[in-house]
């Protein structure tokens, strides 16, 4: 007997600056914080990389609680519809 | 997202002309994309929901098909006059680079080699276009993204007064900027002594009320707090972030982060003899791959500019600060003028 897994959405993902913002539906509830980082960043145009080839590593902000949210929490645990996650890179400027 | 009948590839040939080899590559069109779109705002033309752009090769008429000597891009309405950009090769450089980084793990290159790269454009076998970007299964991602424009100001008024700096460019968009900002950034830079420091500039895109035209107002340097700052790297964290939204916020004036600042303590990084300083290459103003990969995953709007604050070496001996100030120019980042205005 198969179980259907409960969606969330719509929220909100922006970048940074939040000038680059999308609105996501349909996400599977028990998917991981981690897991809508992998799979937004590619239809969000957000590079994956940095310049030696290392994953950049992006914190998730959750606006409605005011926190990061750990990355193997499970969507349906973390949000609520409507919700606005803001995608943060750690990133290095310099002379390299 | 870009529509591409073609895929491309790098061809690697070592200084001396032999072949090394070819990769397939698969460009970052976000970067043309953006330039493209910014072109049809800067002329106040709308964008219909769910346009693409479309990537067309422009041919190398010497070495024939299927080299390119650039690639075209363009809204996909093809109307008469259709914003487009023509991108040129160094577009792929990054690209051409992993492909180099491929053939000395292959054995084909040694580390530090000079190679020199042509892009390749080949027909998709089943005629079908390529969609740039990945599929997200069942999950729907549609972009909604605000406009970036404040409202409307008289550009030729707040212009008035201002000086030129840098280089100039008819393509680029005017920005403005304090002289507040560049003596906020030396000052910070002289601080931190040997160390990188830097910040995020906030303000306004104004459209002129006298036609389509945008001009980007910076009107604060935010520094950069929760960094992680050496003499040759500083780490901007999701704390950074944070405190610069937090910034914007209690100022209330309705300001958007518009670009960042960093500077390049050059005179701590050259060891050389007093004498041999006035020519260090360590001297000159650049932005560095790390510094472009900065600006590509947080400042990837058109309009987004950065500032860095280095040292030039003088020619009676010791060093003087220097700004520069960069931005994005058809896809890719460059040096680009900017305006200075006198502050009370």
């Amino acid at each position: 007997m198969s179980q259907s897994v409960a969606e969330i959405g719509p929220i909100t993902v922006t970048d940074v600056s939040g000038q680059k913002s999308y609105r996501v539906e349909k996400m599977p509830s028990d998917a991981t914080v981690d897991e809508i980082v992998a799979r937004l960043l590619a239809p969000m145009q957000q590079p994956t990389m940095d310049p030696e080839g290392r994953p950049l590593a992006y914190a998730v902000r959750s606006e409605r609680e005011d926190r990061y949210l750990g990355a193997n929490e499970r969507l349906g645990d973390a949000l609520q519809p409507d919700d606005t996650l803001r995608l943060m890179p750690t990133v290095d400027a310099g002379r390299g | 997202m870009t529509e591409s009948r073609y895929r491309f590839l790098a061809a690697l040939t070592a200084d001396d002309g032999s072949p090394i080899g070819a990769a397939a590559i698969a460009p970052d069109w976000f970067p043309a994309e953006e330039a493209v779109r910014f072109q049809a705002l800067r002329c106040n033309r709308p964008i219909g929901a769910g346009t693409r752009e479309l990537c067309e090769p422009v041919w190398d008429g010497q070495a024939g098909e299927p080299y390119v000597v650039s690639v075209r891009l363009s809204l996909g309405d093809d109307a008469a006059g259709a914003p487009a950009a023509l991108l040129p090769i160094t577009y792929f450089a990054p690209q051409a680079q992993a492909a180099a980084a491929q053939f000395v793990q292959q054995g084909k290159l040694r580390e530090g080699d000079v190679f020199r790269y042509r892009i390749a454009a080949l027909p998709l076998p089943d005629e079908s276009a390529a969609i740039g970007g990945a599929r997200e299964g069942d999950w729907i991602v549609e972009e909604v993204s605000p406009s970036p424009i404040s409202g409307e100001r008289r550009i030729a008024e707040m212009l008035a007064g201002s000086r030129h700096a840098g280089q100039s460019d008819e393509a680029d968009f005017p920005v403005l900027l304090p002289a507040s900002i560049l003596a906020q950034a030396e000052e910070l830079k002289t601080a931190a002594n040997e160390n990188e420091t830097g910040g995020v500039l906030i303000g306004h895109l104004w459209r002129d009320t006298e036609g389509p035209e945008l001009l980007l107002e910076v009107t604060a340097l935010v520094p950069a707090l929760h960094t992680i700052a050496q003499s040759t790297r500083l780490t901007f964290t999701p704390q950074t972030w944070d405190a610069v939204r937090g910034t914007i916020a209690l100022r209330g004036r309705g300001e958007i982060m518009c670009g960042y600042w960093h500077s390049h303590p050059s005179r701590y990084w050259c060891k050389c003899e007093p004498e041999a300083q006035k020519s260090c290459p360590l001297g000159r103003q650049f932005f560095s791959a790390d510094d472009r990969a900065v600006h590509r995953a947080v400042f990837s709007r058109a309009f987004h500019v950065a500032l860095v604050t280095g040292d030039r070496p003088r020619q009676e001996g010791g060093w003087a600060m220097e700004h520069a100030c960069y931005g994005w120019r058809c896809g890719t980042i460059e040096a680009r003028g900017y305006h200075v205005a006198d502050t009370a």
